[in-house]
């Protein structure tokens, strides 16, 4: 019964993004401020963008900030007491599962779990964040410039981006994170980010290629506008839609690189951790373990999916022709619900 | 079965589109037939219906419509047929000519093969033999050279050979209904002309039965038997073609038929003889533009050796076929192409090999409307900013200045103020258009370019258009360059024409003298090209046309 009445109270909060938007509609709007009100009213993206914050605030404060190269560490703490090398004996639990004291568990050695994870979320959310904005803009920028001038800076541009294409990055991330392994994890993110923006570019100049031929690339020349703003206010947000799939792509590919990397040795070395390496390390857990195996990949998935829900929203907000609507449908079966409620 | 039965009879014919949860109707109660070797012609403006109807008879609509009512061919339901019924209908007994030939064509095959497709899908018939009818269908519908013609793409032919090929595909099984969903709409009014005296023949030859539809009331003058008139899905009236054009009872059917553009019709549009002396707006000089090489493909030359003047307040109407080279005068006067030989005056500064910075500068006395409205607005862009853009970018005004002057412009090319915050998408080709013609307009320029920007309009919105761009012009006298290929329209406007072919200038004089007096052999033609709503005065036209065709032929 107490289902069924909140059930029927709670169709009362009927939307009123579109109709409250209707007194707006005199006042001029530019792109910007259309683009931030459709963004805001696409609901998975908003909860997606509010997880992501809240997520990486809980994380951070968590485990605290870890600056500095492993040799000269510069740390603040969070409010967690303990931390990654700490070892507990498993007296809460004896296989090391979540108890009141450890809420994630214990490792097989005895180590906080919550620790672990959150130290790895938040090298993960970094390591995402470096390669995906540098990734990003790299092969935005290139793939803008060489789609709209064509010509002498089109080949020479391309011909370096086959060229690192040709250059396997896996490889190359390996020799770095051998070489200089002693520097941290924010140097290797943004070498793999200075590899990481090749298909993005190819992408950008085709939607280049193809828009800079239409006419009202013509109209804003005319109309006085120089070619940074034809390519940042009139080309790119039509290419939008390209670079969104593209970078949301990029930044779940960069956790499986990270992982990668770290699995053969190169990428995040213990004892510091990253999600991929704690699902790389306790995939046989599975069984004896689970939480082990658990939390990290739970977490993984949360993070992929509210950057997909937050790509999806900007590309919507970007694309009028994504006009969200109240179904009159929708009104109908509203209405008739709230008459049996008053019945 | 008796000769007399018609080949296509509709009756009660329904068409509904699911859109957002409810069913919008698209065509009403629709009741009509067409017997063999006749003509029926069904008008109205875009979003009528009629495009709707005609693909609704073969179940070619889209997967939200639903249709109801029944649709017979040669006494066979065709209506919620299953796919193979219909199958062997298709191509068969009915076929269609699209809007569009080049997209209506596959362009990986060859014409000849999409050809020898239909007729191997319809009969038992080895490639040797249906590649012999293919050649005679491309000679029937006197497509030049047609055994070349059949081994080649769609891209190497013109638009008007393209739209032959087409018909010659569709007339392959011989059907006995041919559909035409506006088959000269894409086309230039001297190769319109041609392809409608092809129809005109090839009904005469294949007593087919003929559903034609169009906009244009001129195109179905004395082509048509019966027409059809139909306006937001509702037939507003169906009569014999005499009756229509002479005694149209419906008003909406005499507003079509006042909308298309007569020649001649217009009082002479004279110029203050003040104007006249002034410093020319724009003047172009002995110009040549060549687009350059590219890998094999030669240079081209698209503009040879043209000069004119335009003096302040007057309207310079530059007609002339696709391909003539009248576009890329109207791009080059603006500084969108570079100019390769001669130069081109904007009061007073030339701007061959001028710098951007200079010819930034130059934009704020200079205006454009392009012709295709859809691609000339940023899809991105709602209105109101692009409409505002050119005043922010020569920082003529800013915030509430520019909120301001955008609601002005909006008033003056009479659109809601509302509609600034709507996307193009959102607007009709009418309203775009008018958008078009805001911003050109934002600078107050003293020299506006229109290319073509009536050519993607229905005629009534084309009327309306050009009613407001004169009412415009009267009030601000910037001068213009109207570019277009219909004599028509020119004719309302300018008060000088200028005629080009082939890149070259054939003829330039005032619009009387142009029109009543023409001295070159290709601008009679131009002349007589074009369509007159009233089937008599169409037939006498025609035949003067084919004369004159004929004695430029020796």
């Amino acid at each position: 019964m107490a289902i069924n009445l909140r059930k029927k109270s709670k169709p009362q909060a009927v939307e009123l993004g579109e109709t409250g938007s209707e007194t707006a509609d005199v006042q001029g709007l530019s792109q910007g401020q259309i683009i931030r009100r459709r963004f805001f009213q696409h609901k998975p993206a908003v909860a997606g963008l509010i997880f992501m914050i809240s997520f990486a605030i809980f994380v951070y404060s968590a485990s605290g900030l870890h600056l500095g190269t492993p040799k000269q560490p510069f740390s603040i703490a969070g409010w967690w007491p303990a931390t990654i090398t700490d070892t507990f004996d498993f007296s809460a639990c004896a296989s090391g599962c979540p108890s009141a004291a450890h809420p994630f568990g214990q490792d097989s050695i005895g180590r906080d779990y919550f620790a672990l994870v959150t130290r790895g979320a938040e090298i993960s959310l970094m390591v995402m964040v470096v390669i995906g904005s540098l990734g990003g803009l790299l092969g935005t920028i290139m793939g803008s410039v060489s789609g709209f001038f064509g010509g002498m800076i089109d080949a020479v541009l391309m011909r370096f981006t086959d060229f690192i294409i040709t250059i396997p990055a896996i490889l190359v991330g390996a020799v770095i994170g051998y070489k200089a392994g002693n520097l941290g994890v924010l140097p290797l993110a943004v070498f793999l980010g200075l590899f990481s923006w090749t298909g993005l570019t190819r992408l950008v100049r085709g939607e280049f290629l193809s828009l800079r031929e239409r006419e009202f690339v013509d109209a804003a020349r005319v109309a006085g506008a120089s070619n940074r703003r034809i390519i940042f206010k009139h080309i790119l947000p039509n290419s939008v839609g390209v670079i969104i799939v593209s970078v949301t792509l990029l930044l779940s590919g960069s956790i499986l690189t990270e992982t990668g990397l770290s699995y053969l040795g190169f990428g995040v070395v213990s004892p510091d951790v990253s999600l991929g390496l704690l699902i790389a390390q306790y995939q046989d857990s599975f069984n004896f373990a689970p939480w082990l195996f658990w939390w990290p990949g739970v977490i993984i998935i949360a993070i992929a999916l509210s950057i997909n829900f937050i790509g999806d929203g900007l590309r919507d907000a970007f694309d009028p022709r994504q006009r969200r609507k109240i179904k009159k449908k929708d009104f109908l079966m509203k209405a008739s619900t709230r008459e049996a409620v008053n019945k | 079965m008796t000769t007399n039965e018609p080949i296509l009879k509709v009756e009660n014919f329904n068409v509904e589109f699911w859109v957002d949860g409810v069913w919008y109707p698209a065509a009403i109660d629709m009741n009509f037939e067409v017997a063999a070797g006749e003509v029926l012609a069904i008008v109205g403006e875009s979003g009528s219906g009629k495009s709707t109807t005609a693909m609704g008879l073969m179940g070619l609509l889209a997967p939200n419509a639903r249709s109801s009512g029944s649709v017979t061919v040669k006494g066979v339901e065709m209506l919620n047929q299953p796919a193979h019924v219909l199958r062997k209908f298709r191509g068969k007994e009915v076929a269609y000519i699209f809007q569009e030939p080049m997209t209506a064509l596959n362009p990986v095959y060859t014409v000849g093969f999409q050809i020898v497709e239909v007729l191997r899908n319809h009969f038992e018939m080895g490639p040797a033999a249906a590649r012999e009818r293919s050649i005679e269908l491309l000679t029937l519908v006197e497509l030049p050279n047609p055994v070349q013609a059949f081994d080649k793409y769609p891209h190497q032919l013109s638009g008007g050979q393209r739209q032959r090929a087409m018909i010659a595909q569709a007339l392959a099984c011989n059907p006995a209904l041919l559909v035409a969903d506006e088959p000269t709409t894409a086309l230039d009014v001297t190769v319109q002309a041609e392809i409608l005296d092809l129809i005109r023949n090839l009904k005469d030859k294949l007593n087919s039965a003929i559903l034609l539809i169009t906009h244009d009331m001129g195109v179905v003058a004395d082509l048509s038997d019966r027409i059809l008139v139909m306006k937001d899905g509702l037939t507003v009236e169906e009569d014999s073609s005499a009756n229509i054009f002479n005694r149209p009872k419906h008003p909406y059917t005499q507003s079509l038929l006042a909308s298309v553009p007569k020649l001649g019709s217009v009082a002479v549009r004279t110029l203050d003889s003040v104007a006249t002396k002034a410093n020319p707006v724009l003047e172009v000089i002995d110009l040549i533009i060549e687009y350059p090489k590219r890998g094999r493909i030669p240079a081209f030359r698209a503009v040879d050796g043209i000069s004119f003047a335009i003096q302040p307040g007057e309207i310079l109407g530059l007609v002339g076929e696709s391909g003539s080279g009248k576009t890329t005068v109207g791009r080059a006067a603006i500084g969108l192409l570079p100019v390769h030989e001669g130069s081109i005056k904007i009061l007073g500064n030339d701007i061959a090999g001028a710098k951007m910075r200079d010819l930034r500068e130059l934009r704020k006395y200079t205006g454009i409307v392009f012709q295709d409205p859809a691609s000339s607005l940023n899809p991105r862009l709602p209105i109101g900013e692009s409409i505002g853009e050119p005043l922010f970018l020569a920082k003529e005004a800013k915030g509430e200045e520019l909120n301001r002057r955008v609601e002005d412009l909006l008033d003056s090319v009479e659109l809601p103020r509302s509609y600034r915050n709507r996307y193009p998408h959102e607007l009709s080709g009418g309203q775009k258009q008018r958008v078009g013609i805001a911003r050109a307009l934002a600078l107050s320029p003293q020299l506006l370019i229109a290319d073509e920007p009536t050519s993607a309009l229905d005629v009534s919105v084309q009327a309306r258009f050009l009613d407001l761009l004169q009412e415009l012009q009267d009030s601000l006298k910037f001068a213009c360059l109207f570019i277009t290929h219909d004599i028509g329209v020119v004719d309302i406007l300018a008060h000088r024409i200028a005629v080009m072919q082939n890149g070259k200038l054939v003829e330039v004089g005032l619009r009387d003298q142009i029109l009543n007096k023409p001295q070159e052999l290709y601008t009679k033609a131009l002349l007589a090209a074009v369509p007159v709503p009233d089937p008599a005065e169409q037939k006498k036209r025609r035949e003067a046309r084919a004369k004159l065709m004929a004695a430029a032929g020796k």
